[in-house]
């Protein structure tokens, strides 16, 4: 098992983007990476209001140092032709500054995330990626015909401004439909590095 | 927005078909008074087609794959049951092509009574979605399923006689209609991916379910004595009018949908619950799904069926069977690109492998399939085979495969099967073939042909990518999250 003592680069790029971005990052020194298929929400509001602001996305995530990860991110801004955002989460050799970024997970059960969305927008948030993923835990030992039963989970990544992360955090847990023990779980943290990887953006 | 992005993927789908029948139309087989509607048909295909796959996977399928889910949550295998066969028979009941083959079948043999047959298919369809919702949850390998069912349909098709075995193969394709198939597919989602496991039991359930109207069709010609034909069916290509075809096709998907519809509805206030929010989306969606399918199936039946007739007749009159089949396997292959559920199913395939298996390429061996058995198909009528043996074979080696074939393949292999003989083979593609064959009688089986090739193209995939992976060439992506 190779263990890491570095930051985790997390990627959001258009659908069928990723594999661009992983050959671009492991000529700039990554060593490997994850490719997870997400959702995107929009932030049109008109689009949003007839449902169809959803856009395939693909979430890339990369074990890396900072230095090493600040030259992915200016590689694939000169390549110039993938869309989407990358931040860096964990902590810097530099801990004086104080990190303008947060990035907010949520994880619940599956079918919530469109509500989730709507509250933490009327927070503050701008737009969020969804991906899907399986749970372990309470329903462990739920058993039917012999096979095991899991919760299936939606993760929800929000990348907000610090200043509106307890805001969001807030309109997220107080949620009428989510109250209900046991249904997931929102955390926060830090972002050292934030960056468009558009270049004109 | 996705939206847009559908609207060109599905573009790309229906003008290589336009662009085909336009050179037909400057060349050998001009269309006359049919030009303009064929034209106004290809536009209706492409927005209505956009409109529905937009909608079906922010409508149907997280309320399929939500049932899916909560049936196998509630840990009761009858209640299980009974749900999943209330859906098969009220979804197969509604369904107009099942009426129309109906009529079909009692005009062959006049001792089977219409309605009686459209119960038994409607309850072949539950029994088998339950078979096939039982094997997901309990794991039984899919390909034992379909050995053992097949075999059945085997022996019961070969006493039958061909006429029949057709017809019940077609009742197969006719059953699932354009709505039901993408909520079959995601209940089936919806199941396995609640359950701890790896991909293999995702797919099959479509698959399953489209054994049990071939049974029900073969049981009832067995048991009822071999009465008299009611004369040839008559499949005159009507001159309509384009508002009687719309309102045509919007009846007929409302009868078709409603029930559906209502079981739906009822399930989110008794057990589903979505929240807020995510219930208008659905609703929405849904909405989307409705008006998408009217507007293709208007589309079809206005623009496409009469030329598809037109062509086969006036291309076999004036020139060499070597071009009527050349033409059968281009038609087959590019028509099936634009089948609505084909769509579903191969953006669900690329979903649960998380990428692993693209769905370009799960599309172009579905296209291989569909554009060979078209080609057979029409081969068939002009030589006069018989059909047993298409179906000897044809499934015969689907069967043996599915013993070397990654269980993850034949379930897509089967389920392809069931979305392939969509709203665009049942038109065009069989208007084409009864414009060749002249008579009603030989243009059965085409569907069932279709709905059989994806089985073998399919399984072919699979065996190609297992010897790919067993080269043991590794690859970047660490499929793993999803599902």
């Amino acid at each position: 098992m190779l263990v890491l003592h570095n930051n985790l680069m997390i990627a959001v790029v258009n659908n069928g983007q990723a594999e661009r971005f992983m050959s671009i990052a492991k000529e700039a020194g990554a060593g490997g990476g994850t490719i997870i298929p997400a959702k995107g929400t929009a932030s049109n509001r008109i689009l949003r209001l007839l449902a169809l602001g959803d856009k395939s996305k693909e979430v890339v995530l990369i074990v890396i140092d900072h230095e090493k990860g600040k030259k992915i991110v200016d590689a694939v801004r000169s390549d110039g032709k993938i869309q989407g955002v990358a931040a860096m989460l964990g902590s810097t050799k530099e801990k004086t500054m104080s990190s303008k970024w947060k990035m907010i997970t949520i994880i619940v059960n599956t079918g919530y995330a469109d509500d989730i969305m709507d509250a933490a927008r009327k927070a503050g948030a701008h737009g969020g990626t969804i991906t899907h993923a399986r749970g372990t835990g309470t329903e462990e030992d739920a058993k039917f015909l012999g096979v095991q039963i899991v919760p299936e989970k939606e993760m929800i990544f929000i990348l907000c401004a610090a200043d509106d992360c307890d805001k969001i955090v807030e309109a997220v847990s107080s949620l009428k439909c989510l109250d209900e023990p046991g249904i997931g779980i929102i955390y926060t943290q830090d972002v050292v590095d934030f960056k468009n990887l558009d270049p004109q953006k | 927005m996705d939206f847009v992005k559908k609207l060109k993927e599905t573009l790309g789908s229906v003008l290589p078909i336009m662009v085909i029948v336009l050179v037909l139309n400057f060349t050998i087989a001009p269309l006359g008074d049919l030009f303009w509607p064929f034209i106004l048909g290809g536009v209706l295909l492409i927005v209505g087609l956009s409109l529905f796959l937009a909608g079906t996977d922010i409508g149907m399928v997280p309320v399929g794959e939500k049932l899916g889910s909560v049936l196998t949550r509630k840990r009761n295998i009858w209640f299980m049951l009974a749900i999943g066969f209330i859906i098969g028979f009220a979804v197969t009941l509604a369904e107009p092509d099942v009426n129309v083959l109906a009529s079909q079948v009692n005009s062959l043999n006049s001792s089977i009574p219409k309605m009686t047959l459209v119960v038994m298919i409607a309850l072949g369809l539950g029994v088998f979605v339950d078979i096939g919702l039982l094997r997901t949850v309990a794991r039984f390998p899919l390909k034992w399923v379909l050995i053992i069912f097949y075999s059945i349909v085997f022996v019961l098709v070969c006493i039958i006689g061909q006429s029949m075995a057709s017809i019940s193969f077609d009742a197969s394709g006719a059953t699932t209609g354009p709505l039901a198939v993408p909520f079959l597919l995601a209940l089936g989602l919806g199941v396995s991916g609640s359950t701890k496991d790896d991909q293999d039991s995702s797919f099959g359930l479509t698959g399953v379910a489209s054994i049990g109207p071939i049974l029900a069709v073969a049981l009832m010609v067995m048991v009822s004595k071999s009465g008299s034909a009611a004369g040839a069916v008559s499949e005159a290509v009507e001159d309509e009018t384009f508002w009687d075809c719309f309102l045509g096709t919007l009846k007929n998907t409302a009868i078709g949908f409603g029930p559906l519809l209502a079981i739906i509805l009822v399930m989110q206030f008794t057990m589903l619950h979505f929240p807020k929010i995510k219930f208008r989306n659905i609703c929405l969606g849904i909405i989307y799904s409705f008006v998408g399918i009217v507007i293709f199936l208007t589309g079809v039946e206005y623009g496409f069926s009469a030329v598809g007739w037109y062509l086969g007749q006036t291309i076999s009159k004036n020139f060499s069977p070597v071009l009527v089949v050349g033409l059968a396997l281009l038609f087959g292959g590019i028509v099936v690109l634009a089948e609505p559920a084909v769509w579903v199913l191969t953006s669900q395939v690329e979903d649960v492998t998380a990428g692993r298996i693209k769905r370009s390429l799960v599309m172009i061996f579905i296209c291989l399939g569909v554009a060979i058995a078209v080609a057979l198909a029409l081969l068939r009528i002009l030589l006069h085979i018989n059909y047993l043996w298409f179906v000897l074979i044809g499934v015969g080696s689907a069967l043996i495969m599915t013993l070397v074939t990654p269980p993850l393949f034949t379930g897509i292999a089967f389920d392809s099967g069931g979305v392939a003989s969509g709203p665009m083979s049942t038109t065009f593609l069989l208007s084409f073939a009864l414009g060749v064959s002249g008579s009603a009688d030989m243009g059965f089986g085409l569907v069932g042909l279709i709905a059989m090739s994806p089985l073998i193209a399919i399984q072919i995939l699979g065996i190609i990518f297992r010897f790919k992976e067993r080269s043991g060439k590794k690859e970047v992506r660490n499929a793993g999250t999803a599902q």
